[in-house]
């Protein structure tokens, strides 16, 4: 068997005395997306935060049976984790052809020294099939402070594909989207898990994570308190008592998975 | 012992200026968010005023009181002026700008003072008593731990009216969180500028009490606000009584320096002891305190640190350098010999301001160590032939090696820091390289120039004495011109570049968002290294060539106030496109703008003060019509032209088309 995308082994982590994450264990198999849902504050981001290496954490963090709890975020970056921002940061000085581009890999020293002195081309090419992947190959030239916060988030999401990454992060990339555009989102993503790639999903949107994800984590209070297949995961009388009852409410897609 | 304790209570005097400064930044902070680089300029103020009305300078004399009063007076509306001119039309800009802006200040106020009372250093009369007491047996100057004491009250007093008045509670309100308090009915506004004129009143009453003891000077006062900075560094720009007492300490500890220095174990040369120490502990003491007290400033609640102005792209390099180059080589052939040499110094000049664009420009990075390692090229340039007999081309080679590890150095030591702090940590380094390397006779010139030898290659020469004396026939002569003409497009043409390529786009990144650029596999640390790196680099050519065009190498050549006013220039016109460098090197003393203004325009002995006064004023005007700078806003104008016509025809507006996309 190989080792799965991405591996979270007994993480914690702890905000002064407040512990956000406590003892979380998860895995994301290659070529599979796995949802990550609770209930406001329950730690999902700060997970994602411990994941790429944003805060200090106990456990361990593995990435293709790497371990990389010990590297800095480029590093584990260049060892193929990719990330998305609940509020989206793009470079805004950049456009958005260059936010993806800066993200497409690191060009080796020899590269980026010929490069000073020879006129420097974008790879036009690699750059536009990623935006197309989410669909937005039109906005290649606009800046993003020229976006809405939907194509934001759509950039984002292709600036974290653009280093084609074994294992992508997506914390909340359904966020200010509309209900056709989550739907076209879902079907990109399933799309992108072609290419090898996984994904851990975060979403409040209940009917866009079951639609998309093979497996789903429920977390409360930093705590895994359910695991399954997203119908197994839509009946267990825990998560609807802590999460679901309230938030199913907010599911923009009435058809739900049956 | 008992000299010790002398020293130590003799550097209370200027430990009470820096502390008066410090608590100045303090309330800058705490009242607007800004971070006030003019706060020791007000010292200097106040000290000239008082002398101009003790000593009849506007031909009436006042008595020591009212002279007093007068000047507290003159203090008030000196903030308030400022307060009109510099901080309110910018309350919600970016830290940057409002740092820039005080930079403004006290660009404008060093250079209105020295064209009013002359550039040399003034005997103030004294104000406190010179009696000294003895107590045991250590004679106790009394003006010293007078001073000492009424910071102290300042700070103490300051404390209590924080703690316990409205007007306090509302100014820890709007710094915590400005929006908040306005919606309880706080005017920020009048906040801001009871805090400013506080800070003014204090650096007044200690600018006309201290002025005997530390000597009035507008060189350099001013200039206090490094040591005054490490202070409010330690006081995390928030504590009036840390501030106080690491300002009075910092001064006692210069003084002890001082003493240390008269004794034999002092490094010294033949005897004479090792200068500048101080400033190199001022720099270790900024950078312990932002590795002790935490790598940035407390936030406050309305900073929004929005970032640098827009990076234009750079289109059509080639045909827009043709017709410049072209047109500095014909003037450096057929003009006439003095302005062939400002058209040089004016090459020169760019390749300097290229550097700010690197470091500041694309990387965000506000750094004002640049001429300063220029300075060590330079120096390096002259003494490598003059000592070692190593000269063109491995000489320049070398120096510029040398700059670029002094300015890498300065760099790892700010890594943690961003944005405005990284100001203080470089302008700490750029004093200390002045006063410890530059004034030292061995490296740097000490109080002489040193010549340099000109650069010549297979026995052909190069530099400015070389035969081809164009029509003119006069010194000095193009080939070193057309020379650095040369190197300065190509440095140019690099800088430009830069930004279009892999390794720009990951500065711009890493200036927008630092988090960001490391979630995108950006080594945010490396990049920066590196473009500290090239941008040192860049400033060391531009000392190499300085040295070779004006053929000797002095201190006043690299000083702090120069380094200032050329970021500022370089600010007013425009710090994240290459064409900013041109102009603002052009603009630089013994350049072109300036000569043609010495010429036709201003008083000929103080050309230097003009050009300052009016980056001063001009830095202001700019920040208030243009914040970007004024060829950003408008490329900014062209390219959203541009944009308007493509969407205008060719391409259907973004939004449908987006929908559009999705749908499909
Ligand atoms: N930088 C921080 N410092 C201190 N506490 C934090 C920090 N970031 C998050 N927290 C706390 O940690 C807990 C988990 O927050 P987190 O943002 O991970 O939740 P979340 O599951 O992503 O919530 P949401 O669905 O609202 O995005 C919350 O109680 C939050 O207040
Ligand atoms: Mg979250």
């Amino acid at each position: 068997m190989t080792a799965p995308a991405l591996a979270v082994r007994g993480v914690s982590v702890r905000y002064g005395g407040l512990r956000a994450v406590s003892n979380v264990s998860l895995e994301v198999p290659d070529g599979k997306i796995v949802g990550l849902i609770g209930p406001n504050g329950a730690g999902k981001t700060t997970l994602v935060d411990a994941i790429a290496g944003f805060v200090a954490c106990d456990g361990r963090v593995e990435i293709a049976g790497q371990d990389v709890t010990r590297l800095k975020p480029h590093a584990r970056v260049r060892r193929g984790l990719g990330r998305t921002w609940q509020a989206v940061e793009l470079f805004d000085d950049l456009s958005v052809a260059e936010n993806v581009a800066v993200a497409i890999g690191t060009p080796s020293p020899w590269a980026t020294v010929k490069e000073l002195f020879i006129k420097p081309t974008l790879d036009k090419a690699r750059v536009g099939g990623v935006l197309d992947s989410v669909g937005i190959g039109h906005l290649f030239e606009a800046m993003p402070t020229e976006l809405s916060e939907g194509q934001r988030k759509l950039v984002g999401i292709a600036r974290a594909f653009a280093g084609s990454p074994r294992v992508v992060c997506l914390d909340e990339p359904a966020a200010g989207l509309d209900t056709s555009e989550t739907r076209a989102l879902g079907l990109q993503l399933r799309g992108l898990t072609s290419g090898g790639t996984s994904m851990l999903l975060i979403d409040h949107d209940i009917g866009f994570v079951f639609g998309t994800c093979d497996h789903v984590v429920v977390v409360e209070f930093g705590e895994v308190i359910a695991e399954g297949p997203p119908h197994e995961i839509y009946a267990n009388e825990r998560v609807i008592e802590a999460y679901l009852g309230s938030s199913a409410l907010r599911t923009n897609d009435p058809g739900g998975p049956s | 012992m008992q000299t010790i304790l002398v020293f130590a209570l003799l550097g209370l005097g200027s430990g009470a200026v820096i502390a008066a400064v410090a608590i100045g930044v303090v309330l800058s902070w705490r009242g607007t968010g800004s971070f006030n680089l003019a706060a020791g300029a007000s010292v200097m103020v106040a000290g000239y005023m008082f002398w101009a009305f003790r000593t009849g300078f506007f031909r009436f004399t006042l008595d020591t009181w009212p002279a007093v009063i007068a000047t507290l007076a003159f203090m008030v509306l000196y903030a308030v002026v400022i307060e009109l001119l510099a901080v309110r039309p910018l309350r919600t800009a970016s830290p940057l700008a409002k740092l820039v802006a005080s930079l403004g200040v006290l660009l404008l106020s060093q250079a209105l003072v020295q064209v009013i009372f002359g550039t040399a250093p003034l005997a103030s009369p004294a104000v406190l008593p010179d009696d000294v007491i003895v107590v045991g047996d250590v004679p106790v100057p009394v003006a010293q731990l007078i001073l000492a004491a009424g910071v102290s009250l300042l700070a103490a007093g300051l404390w209590l009216i924080y703690r316990f008045t409205r007007f306090g509670l509302a100014t820890r309100a709007s710094s915590e969180n400005e929006v908040a308090a306005v919606l309880a009915g706080l005017e920020p506004s009048s906040i801001s500028v009871m805090n400013s004129i506080l800070a003014n009143l204090g650096a007044g009453m200690v600018g006309i009490a201290a002025a005997p003891i530390v000597g009035i000077s507008a060189t350099t006062i001013p200039l206090l606000i490094v040591p005054a900075l490490a202070a409010a560094l330690f006081a995390r720009f928030t504590s009036f009584g840390i501030a106080c007492a690491a300002g009075l300490a910092i001064g006692v500890g210069e003084s002890l320096i001082f003493y240390a220095s008269t004794k034999p174990w002092f490094p010294n040369r033949n005897g004479v002891a090792l200068s500048g120490v101080q400033p190199l502990v001022v720099f270790v003491l900024i950078v312990v305190a932002l590795w002790w007290r935490g790598s940035s400033l407390p936030q406050r609640g309305d900073l929004r640190e929005r970032s640098l102005p827009r990076v234009p792209k750079q289109e059509q390099l080639a045909r827009r350098m043709v017709p410049m180059v072209a047109a500095c080589a014909i003037a450096l052939v057929v003009l006439p010999s003095e302005f062939r040499q400002a058209v040089v110094t004016g090459l020169v000049g760019t390749v300097l301001c290229l550097s700010f664009i690197v470091i500041m420009g694309y990387v965000g990075q506000l750094s004002v160590v640049q001429l300063a390692l220029a300075g060590i090229a330079g120096f390096g340039v002259a003494r490598l032939s003059s000592r070692y007999g190593i000269g063109f081309p491995l000489g320049p080679l070398i120096a510029v090696v040398m700059a670029l590890i002094v300015g890498v150095v300065v760099g790892v030591s700010a890594l943690r820091v961003r944005g405005v702090t990284l100001v203080v940590v470089t302008l700490a380094a750029a004093v200390a390289v002045e006063k410890f390397v530059f004034a030292n006779p061995d490296w740097g010139g000490g109080q002489t120039a040193v010549t340099v030898e000109q650069p010549s290659i297979f026995g052909v020469s190069l530099g400015t004495d070389a035969g081809f004396r164009g029509l003119g026939g006069d010194l000095p002569s193009p080939v070193f011109g057309l020379c650095a003409l040369v190197v300065t497009a190509a440095l140019y043409a690099f800088v430009a570049n830069l930004r279009r390529g892999e390794l720009g786009r990951r500065m711009l990144a890493v200036r927008s968002n630092e988090r960001a650029a490391a979630a995108a596999g950006v080594n945010v640390r490396a990049l920066k290294v590196a473009a500290f790196a090239i941008s040192s680099a860049l400033a060391g050519v531009a000392g190499v060539l300085f040295a070779y065009d004006f053929g000797t190498v002095s201190t006043s050549m690299f000083d702090v106030m120069t380094a200032l006013s050329v970021v500022a220039s370089v600010y007013v016109l425009g710090v994240t496109v290459v064409q900013g460098a041109v102009l603002g090197g052009f603009g630089m003393v013994g350049a072109v703008v300036p000569l043609i203004l010495q010429k036709w325009v201003l008083p000929q002995n103080q050309v230097g003060l003009y050009v300052q006064l009016l980056i001063g004023a001009g830095l202001l005007l700019q920040l208030r019509f243009y914040p970007d700078g004024i060829l950003i806003a408008s490329a900014t104008k062209r390219e959203r032209r541009r944009v308007e016509r493509l969407r205008g025809s060719a391409t259907p507006p973004v939004q449908p088309a987006n929908q559009q996309g999705v749908a499909a």
